[in-house]
């Protein structure tokens, strides 16, 4: 029997393997992908929330969560856009795309 | 029936994001991401989502990973210079200890219910309708972002002489 | 306008200030105008209340405005003419009047004559409140006032070092005497705060007649104030009187340079003649003694405090008068002779001779007066202080001359001149003294003290004005000083031979009894003009004028063997009982290095380690904590995960 705290543990499972990516690369563009796997966890999360909503007597379940899957897909989607011209930029100015030589943030 | 496609599925998942994450050259990742999408799908269909699983193998799989090969291939890094996974203990730390939180947080849930089978369930016309009439101006706001997210990338990718 | 109104007399002066400060100082003649206008102004306004105070003997005019009213306490300021403030009222604005006019001349052509004239209006603005105080707290302002006044005068040649520093001095040593009176203010405040308000009297804070009343109101004395050691020494209102009467007299000892606050005095010397004239001689040091008969009703209970003051009086006044005769300035030993009467006065006072005090207060501003305006004209004449360049004057100088003589008369005692009555009657005190001061110190010292008078005065007349001129220079170029100068000299001398019985009646003390007498003192005798009185008078002169004489007229007698026998002690009072070097050792060596110990605490620990210390701590915490900030977003990242997992943590 699948319950909820199985979609919730693979969810978090799945996101911390993202986080783990975030930390551990230094790649720029493959700390990008892994924010795109910790989305993607968050939206099976979503989805699986959703699944087990109660649903009133008689009529559809209400499919909220997806509704709100659909908008997180779409972000990430222009988030992606943007995030990678930027990433080209950094490349074309520096050279690199090593995020370690980008440390420019600091006091 | 069920439980053993969602456990091959969840493995796939998980298997393939390990991979994504820990090999050395990016087309690679990229490659095992898609893979990864293509089990998430699998999963969404397994929550009676299948607008969703469509739309993540559109939209994610098809869309922005290709995005990010383009990417990729114009950095044009050579696969011999990347570094893998290097696995920092505090990181590891960080990561474990935050997993075995979230483990802990979801415990105390409620208990869950599951729904009655439904014939309109997660079906397009549901969301659509719940799309355009609840969330509606969400939707159009997320469509002026998309405008915004188009526009930002055209001016930003400009080189100076076009300007 | 009322033109006779009291507050004239405080406002002329202190218009006359503003007025010369901010509008005249390019003119030197309309500030001496406008200076001597205002003390004269004052002087009518005063002599115009007189025959009202001569006639009913407890006469008051009052008149006051509430200045600061904070804290259930009611600050007033204004005025109380009575028979004593009547005294030195007119007193202060005729001798100084007097002394305006020779300022004129002895001042003629010094750059800075508008400045001494606007001071010197200050300085009786200062004088006249502190006679014309009505209550603890104004009598104050102005005691301060008056030292400031004094302290700009004394520094009227301030770009001579010794006068800067004579100044400094002044200032100094008058602050430590106001100290204590502001203790005794503020302790005789506290004890009798409750018992003012019970008897309901209308008054401001520290009103004298409501304390007065309030110290005087039965049973007050006994009454616990505070007990100490649970119960086992109860401390009455009657200990913090006699305390309240020391440290009150700490302010006397001050302003009227009594051992051990007279270092002063001598040094003041430094300031202009008329200076020395005005205030240390007839004016601001007699405030002192102003006040303790303002304010006897806090010694009268107490018969330790009347001790206190008689004892310290008849010290101070054989003291100064053993230094004078050492001296070779002719202003230092006019200086110490001031002390030493000024401890007549004072001691007068202890034996509650309210009236033999102020006699001799206002005679000694007479002939004193004269006494300076006299050196200044010789001073004037042949530019130099010291004695032993000076001889034969009397010839070149001689309406000077003769009026120093007849100063120099009335200062010993003299009959029938003005010194003679108000001295005697002091003396007479000494030999019939109450319980409490039957001391050797009472009975015996101030008839030596009277024979040491006339020694060195006697001295000073025949070294300055008789004999062989020892500088032949100085006595060729001296000459008679101006009318300007003269004529007050005259008045004073007018008034210094007829300023006893001959102006005021047979009963001159029964006057001054009546009108400074306060209530509830035993009556005692006086001196009447007999036989036996004016023997005892011109006894005490002879021997000591005679001994002058001897030395320094017929020199029969070497001084200077004399002084060669006495070796030591001759040295020791030369050097003025080496009162003066043990208050620099103590400067020096107690008061310096507290000082130098509290600058290295404040410039190590204060500054150093809070001030320094914190700011330094604040930084290198901050160049510490500001590392995290590496730049490098992965670290971030991980402080990120860090805060979430912090806060999921919380929540389960």
């Amino acid at each position: 029997m699948i319950t909820l705290q199985h979609w919730l543990v693979l969810s978090g499972l799945v996101f911390t393997l993202g986080l783990c990516g975030v930390m551990m690369r230094r790649n720029v563009i493959l700390v990008m992908m892994s924010i795109e796997i910790m989305l993607n966890a968050a939206n099976l999360a979503l989805v699986a929330f959703n699944k087990h909503l109660v649903a009133a007597p008689g009529a559809a379940v209400p499919p909220d969560g997806q509704v709100l899957v659909f908008f997180t897909i779409a972000v990430a989607a222009a988030e992606v856009a943007v995030a990678l011209v930027i990433a080209m930029l950094l490349f074309r100015r520096l050279d690199t795309v090593n995020v370690d030589d980008v440390a420019n943030l600091r006091w | 029936m069920e439980a053993l496609v969602f456990w091959i599925a969840a493995a796939a998942m998980v298997g393939f994001t390990l991979l994504t994450i820990a090999v050395r050259s990016p087309v690679y990742s990229a490659c095992f991401m898609i893979l990864s999408f293509a089990a998430t799908a699998a999963l969404f269909v397994l929550l009676d989502a299948y607008l969703i699983a469509a739309v993540e193998v559109l939209v994610y799989a098809g869309a922005i990973m290709v995005l990010f090969l383009f990417v990729i291939m114009l950095v044009n890094l050579r696969d011999s210079e990347q570094e893998g996974l290097r696995l920092n203990p505090l990181m590891v730390l960080a990561a474990g200890t935050f997993l075995a939180l979230m483990t802990r947080a979801v415990q105390d849930l409620g208990p869950a219910v599951g729904s009655q089978p439904n014939a309109l369930e997660g079906s397009p016309g549901l969301l659509a309708d719940t799309l355009f009439t609840r969330y509606v101006v969400p939707f159009e706001a997320v469509s002026l972002l998309l405008l915004a997210a188009i526009l930002g990338t055209v001016v930003l990718a400009r080189r100076k002489e076009d300007a | 306008m009322d033109l006779t109104s009291p507050w004239l007399i405080l406002l002329l002066p202190l218009a006359s200030a503003a007025l010369i400060t901010l509008f005249t100082l390019k003119s030197p003649r309309l500030s001496a105008g406008i200076s001597i206008a205002a003390v004269w102004g004052a002087f009518a306004v005063a002599a115009s209340h007189l025959p009202a105070v001569l006639a009913g003997h407890d006469v008051l005019l009052e008149g006051h405005f509430t200045w600061l009213a904070a804290g259930g306490h009611e600050f007033q300021y204004g005025y109380l003419v009575d028979g004593l403030s009547m005294i030195m009222l007119l007193v202060v604005t005729g001798v100084g009047g007097l002394i305006h006019v020779y300022a004129t001349g002895y001042l003629h052509g010094d750059p800075g004559f508008s400045r001494f004239f606007a001071c010197i209006s200050l300085f009786m603005f200062s004088m006249l409140g502190i006679v014309m105080a009505g209550n603890f707290f104004q009598i104050f302002i102005h005691w301060e006032l008056v030292g400031v006044s004094s302290y700009l005068l004394i520094g009227y040649y301030y770009r001579k070092d010794s006068a800067a520093a004579a100044s400094n001095k002044a200032f100094l040593t008058n602050r430590v005497g106001d100290f204590g009176f502001m203790l005794g203010i503020l302790l005789l405040y506290y004890a009798t705060r409750d018992v003012v308000g019970e008897l309901g009297l209308a008054a401001g804070a520290g009103d004298f007649r409501a304390m007065a009343a309030a110290v005087a109101s039965p049973g007050w004395l006994e009454q616990a104030a505070m007990s100490v050691g649970g119960g086992r020494w109860v401390v009455t209102n009657e200990h913090f009187l006699w305390v309240a009467g020391a440290l009150t007299f700490m302010g006397v000892m001050g302003k009227s340079a009594q051992f051990p606050l007279h270092v002063w005095l001598p040094d003041a010397m430094e300031g202009p003649t008329p200076v020395s004239a005005l205030i240390h001689a007839a004016t601001m040091v007699a405030a002192g003694v102003y006040l303790l008969g303002r304010i006897l009703f806090v010694y009268a209970p107490s018969e330790t405090a009347l001790s206190i003051v008689a004892h310290v009086g008849a010290f101070t006044a054989f003291f100064a008068a053993t230094i004078a005769t050492t001296q070779f300035d002719i202003k230092r030993i006019l200086a110490f002779s001031t002390l030493s009467q000024l401890g007549y006065m004072v001691m007068a006072m202890g034996l509650r001779g309210t009236d033999a005090a102020m006699f001799h207060l206002t005679t000694h501003a007479f002939f004193k007066a004269l006494l300076f305006l006299g050196a200044g004209a010789v001073i004037h004449a042949v530019h130099t202080n010291d004695i032993r360049e000076m001889g034969g004057l009397i010839r070149k100088l001689p309406a000077t001359g003769w009026m120093f003589v007849i100063a120099t008369l009335a200062l010993c005692g003299v009959p029938p001149l003005s010194g003679f009555w108000s001295k005697d009657g002091i003396l007479h005190l000494t030999a019939h003294p109450p319980e409490y001061a039957h001391t050797w110190l009472v009975t015996l010292l101030p008839t030596l003290t009277a024979v040491l008078t006339s020694y060195y005065m006697a001295r000073l007349v025949l070294l300055t004005f008789f004999g062989a001129p020892r500088d032949r220079h100085r006595f060729e170029h001296a000459h008679e000083s101006p009318p300007s100068m003269v004529l007050p000299m005259a008045a004073l001398c007018v008034l210094a031979v007829i300023g006893g019985p001959l102006l005021l009646g047979q009963d001159v003390l029964e006057h001054f009894r009546a009108v400074t007498r306060p209530a509830g003192l035993p009556e005692h005798e006086y001196v009447h003009l007999d036989r036996h009185t004016v023997l005892h008078a011109l006894m005490i002169f002879g021997t000591g004028a005679g001994l002058a004489l001897l030395a320094f007229g017929l020199r029969v007698i070497d001084p200077a063997r004399i002084k060669a026998a006495l070796g030591p002690v001759h040295r020791f009072i030369d050097n003025r009982w080496y009162v003066d070097d043990l208050y620099a050792w103590i400067v020096e060596n107690l008061q310096q290095n507290a000082a130098r110990l509290c600058d290295a605490f404040d410039r190590w620990v204060i500054i150093g380690a809070l001030v320094n210390g914190s700011a330094w701590t604040t930084r290198a915490a901050g160049a510490v904590v500001s590392r995290v900030q590496t730049g490098s977003v992965r670290a971030y990242v991980l402080l990120f995960l860090a805060g979430v997992a912090a806060l999921l943590a919380l929540h389960l």
